[in-house]
């Protein structure tokens, strides 16, 4: 994959020079170029030595971080006198000596011992073969290589390749991007980086799928959508070996609205509902991550313990108690409502202040903070039994699921977050998720992880990913527009990072002290699909160009498939029958729920969204036959019986 | 004496008022000072140089603005000498001479036209050393790379004192550095008879640089005047981008040998007399009079075309185009 150098005889692009106030390190080395080279920060060069040491004419690659240009001008008073004070004056007969001088920060030492000061030497512009080995790729190209962008520069068009051991375990881990919002940087270079592994991830290493939030506007949305792709993007992808194509295995979650009309995603249009699934879960999903959604300084050690036990002994088995006067089975949060208030009311019956060594005060509290959940997240938590999960233990190979968060309330954020990914932990533990490797796609980490304030759930499972997800296969993809403001263990932890085009403030940060003034100020003014890449192989950072996704963009995916609208009950209830059969009518539907209440019709619909018959039309009828089943009339009887018959004929009965 | 010296400034300054106010316009301030180099220092002022006045007497003319920058080729030499050490007392002196060409493109960036030519040797007087030292000498120093040259130039030795021969020395290491340029110069004259080149220094020494149509000489120091001595206080006068008319150098026959004017490249107000004064060398052809005046308002016009950009920091910007300072840089370099 690596072209070998090419025969052409080219010219040195500079030399390498040293003086005592700016020496040559092992790190760093300095060279002058002709004014019109075509060399610019981030190129990366070869130096080759002239002095063999060891019977080995010693070769740097380097990383231009810095240039400077000046003159033989000792005062820019000269430059005013010899134009006569005029800016546009004068006749300036001969252009003043100038010098470019760049400062490159060292890639690699060939031999990498003894390692000494870079010699002087000529300085050449790096080639694909300079590149792959100035950036180490040379010990995984062609194995474990996952294309990341082209490198750019002088004419040079390279590929740069990520090492999938350290992109996503068991090396190294995780991947962080960070750039300021609407320049198409993050969420695109997601999108893209996950087409590559998809094409590139080896069949060795096993099989890889992901599970995106989307946590804002469209994003996220259309990954099944294929974009309109310039030729230039068309030359990234075939160049890179990645199929310019939609992903083809997607799913998309979201929970339903809080009228339980619709699901709360924008990806509402009727055409792309084929692979638009809710996501709702009961009493049981949900009572295991409750803690999630409870304030700990209200949840004591009395209340966690009572919580413990009922997730432990009374959820989804048969409980019975002397003082509950037999038989209960909790199966929802309808059921455990009615389980709470017979515990209730048969201790005051029983005037008692304990049941269990739990407190009445504390079942109350229980009681109010656990029921309230269903609530608290209407649309996600039901309150009868129908779940609908994403696939853990038949996730497949090269699959997409995003579930779609972005128009969720804070609390059924951290509890999806939170369930899914101890979801995907225990099956990954396993073994038994369907993938050797998940990636777990998270924006706005600045929300989710920040460095400071208080300490949340979701953080702390951010955290769990970054230190020890690695282990498991699953590898967290984190984007954010502060890196700076975002919890170190969580960058740090991240194998491989991203930079797009960054804000000056944010460059500002002591996080990026360490990149030299020009590589900032090249950061602050990158253009979309550019790139800097740092990865444990590469020794410094590397400039890269991506091609645009090409998947459509949540902007263009909304203008074409523009969300349903706010519609009646009985339209929205019938549009998502009709997702099953597509014969069914509006009048059909109301002559059918004519009778019922709004939460039997939802609860019937979610029935036949959960078991998704053949004959939905039949089986969601049928829901409704069973309440209001037909019932033979008794001959009419008088509605008040007359005091006294008459008696013969008289009229008067007397 | 640091505490003194803003005191005489004060005194020169108040005498200097005095002057003006006695003496009208003919006290002229000297400017910046540049008393040593305006005397001089060490080079013998020569006596006027047998000359005859074209169209009969001095003028002062005006020289058309010039419009765009003509010289291709600027041609530059340099010295460098060390004492490397003393034999009988006699000084050993490590010369290197060297010039260069620097070509100029048509966006104004220099280059350098074929190879630098660059001399390095060893200066002594074989007179004092004696055969069997000079031949000891030779041995040693050849035999390290270093060429060893008589500085006595078939002439006697006039002095031991060490620094007459040293003077010896360094005047043997001119000679080279001249005949470097002059050949170079030929070279250029031989390549491209027309392209106008930029000689740093008098072109009178050289029989195809004097042919050649584009070769200009320009002399900055002015320890020979071409003048008569009643008419030097016309030249003081030239202000910025005025010439004097054009005089004809002769030689031992009276027949005119080289052409040559003055010119002012930048305003002397307030400054001392030869500020941006430099003196143009061409050769002679077979032209009137007007026409001699009319080359000499398009050389010199050339040569204003020069003044910028400034050749700072040499100390001599005021008559050195930027281009032959590049030259002297480019030689210091690589010699």
């Amino acid at each position: 994959m690596i072209d070998t150098p090419d025969a052409e005889v080219r010219r040195p692009l500079g030399r390498v020079v040293a003086t005592e106030r700016r020496p040559n390190t092992p790190h760093e080395f300095h060279f002058w170029t002709a004014l019109d080279a075509n060399i610019g920060i981030g190129t990366i060069v070869r130096v080759d030595g002239s002095v063999a040491v060891n019977g080995h004419l010693p070769q740097i690659f380097g990383v231009v971080m810095e240039g400077q240009s000046w003159t033989d001008m000792l005062s820019p008073l000269d430059d005013v006198l010899g134009r006569d004070g005029q800016p546009d004056g004068g006749l300036m007969a001969t252009q003043r000596t100038e010098i470019r001088l760049y400062t490159a920060s060292v890639l690699r030492h060939m031999p990498d011992e003894p390692l000494q000061p870079v010699p002087m030497g000529s300085v050449w512009l790096a080639d694909d073969h300079d590149i792959a080995l100035a950036l180490r790729m040379d010990g995984y190209v062609g194995k474990t290589a996952i294309p990341v962008g082209l490198y750019r520069s002088g004419g040079t068009e390279s590929p740069v390749y990520l090492d999938a051991d350290f992109l996503l375990g068991p090396e190294a881990a995780h991947l962080n991007i960070t750039g300021v919002s609407g320049l198409a940087t993050k969420t695109s270079a997601v999108e893209w980086l996950l087409q590559s592994i998809f094409a590139h991830f080896p069949a060795d290493k096993g099989s890889v799928a992901a599970v995106c939030f989307n946590v804002k506007g469209p994003d996220l949305l259309y990954l099944d959508q294929p974009a309109t792709l310039a030729d230039e993007d068309l030359a990234i992808y075939a160049k890179l070996g990645v199929p310019a194509e939609p992903f083809r295995n997607v799913r998309y979650y979201a929970p339903y609205d809080a009228a339980l009309r619709g699901l709360a995603t924008i990806r509402s249009h009727e055409a792309l509902q084929h692979n638009v699934q809710p996501l709702t879960w009961g009493l049981k999903e949900v009572l295991q991550y409750a803690v999630t959604l409870l304030d700990r300084e209200d949840i004591d050690a009395k209340a966690d313990a009572l919580i413990d036990f009922i997730t432990d002994r009374v959820v989804g088995q048969k409980f019975s108690d002397p003082l509950l006067g037999g038989e209960m089975v909790v199966q929802t949060f309808a059921d455990l409502d009615h389980w709470f208030r017979t515990l209730l009311d048969a201790l005051e019956r029983k005037d008692a202040q304990s049941w269990r060594t739990h407190h009445v005060a504390t079942i109350r509290k229980v009681r109010n903070r656990l029921v309230n959940l269903a609530t608290r997240c209407a649309g996600l938590v039901t309150d009868g039994a129908d779940v609908s999960d994403l696939p853990f233990g038949s996730f497949t190979d090269r699959s997409v699921h995003v579930i779609d968060v972005a128009n969720l309330e804070e609390d059924a954020q951290g509890l999806i977050f939170a369930r899914v990914v101890s979801k995907l932990r225990e099956h990954l533990e396993r073994r038994d998720l369907g993938v050797n490797h998940v990636v777990v796609f998270v924006d706005e980490l600045n929300k989710y992880a920040p460095s400071d304030g208080p300490e949340t759930y979701v953080r702390r499972m951010l955290l769990d990913i970054a230190e020890r997800g690695r282990y498991l296969g699953m590898v967290l993809f984190s984007a954010q527009q502060f890196r700076s403001q975002v919890h170190k263990r969580v960058v740090g932890n991240a194998g491989t990072a991203l930079y797009g085009r960054m804000d000056g403030d944010e460059l500002a940060t002591p996080g990026y002290a360490v990149l030299s003034p020009a590589v900032r100020t090249k950061l602050s003014t990158l253009t979309k699909g550019q790139l800097m890449v740092r990865h444990p192989h590469f020794t410094q950072p590397v400039f890269v160009r991506f091609p645009r996704p090409s998947v459509l963009t949540g902007r263009l995916g909304v203008e074409r498939f523009p969300a349903a609208p706010v519609e009646e009950f009985d339209a929205a209830m019938l549009r998502r029958l009709r997702r099953f059969d597509a014969s069914l009518t509006l009048d059909w539907l109301r002559t059918v729920i004519a009778l019922a209440d709004e939460p039997d019709v939802i609860r019937a619909v979610r029935a036949t969204e959960r078991e998704q018959p053949r004959d939905a039309k039949g089986y969601f009828a049928a829901q409704f036959r069973r309440q209001v089943a037909p019932r033979e009339l008794a001959a009419p009887q008088p509605l008040v019986q007359p005091l006294a018959l008459p008696v013969g004929d008289d009229p008067y009965g007397f | 004496m640091s505490s003194t010296a803003p005191v005489v400034g004060r005194a020169l300054d108040s005498a200097r008022s005095a002057l003006r106010e006695s003496l009208g316009d003919r006290v002229r301030s000297a400017g910046p000072d540049r008393t040593e180099a305006l005397a001089q220092d060490g080079t013998p002022l020569l006596e006027h140089a047998s000359v005859m006045l074209v169209g009969g007497a001095l003028r002062v003319m005006t020289v058309p603005a010039p419009r765009c920058a003509t010289f291709e080729g600027f041609l530059d030499g340099i010295q460098r000498s060390s004492t490397i050490a003393y034999v009988d007392g006699v000084p050993l002196l490590h010369g290197t001479a060297a010039a260069a060409i620097r070509e100029r493109d048509v966006d104004g960036r220099m280059s350098t036209w074929r190879l630098p030519s660059v001399d390095h040797a060893v200066y002594a007087s074989r007179g004092l050393l004696g055969d069997t030292t000079w031949w000891q000498l030779e041995q040693i120093l050849e035999g390290r790379g270093h060429s060893v040259r008589d500085s006595d130039n078939g002439l006697p030795v006039p002095s031991r004192h060490p620094s007459a021969l040293l003077r010896q020395g360094l005047d043997a290491l001119s000679r080279v550095r001249n005949d470097l340029e002059r050949a170079m110069g030929d070279a250029w004259c031989e390549a491209h008879p027309a392209r106008p080149l930029y000689v740093d220094g008098s072109v009178r020494t050289s029989h195809a640089m004097m042919r050649s149509a584009g070769a200009v000489g320009v002399v900055k120091s002015h320890a020979t005047l071409y003048v008569p001595d009643d008419v030097l206080p016309l030249v003081s006068a030239l202000d910025a981008g005025q010439r004097t008319s054009v005089i004809a150098a002769l030689d031992s026959s009276d027949r005119p040998r080289f052409f040559t004017w003055y010119l002012r490249l930048r305003s002397a107000a307030e400054r001392d007399p030869f500020f941006g004064l430099i003196r143009a060398e061409t050769g002679v052809r077979d032209d009137d009079a007007a026409t001699v005046e009319g080359r000499a308002d398009t050389i010199s016009a050339w040569l204003l075309a020069e003044r910028s950009p400034l050749a700072k920091p040499d100390a001599r910007w005021d008559v050195m185009p930027y281009a032959i300072r590049d030259c002297e840089v480019y030689l210091r370099a690589v010699a």
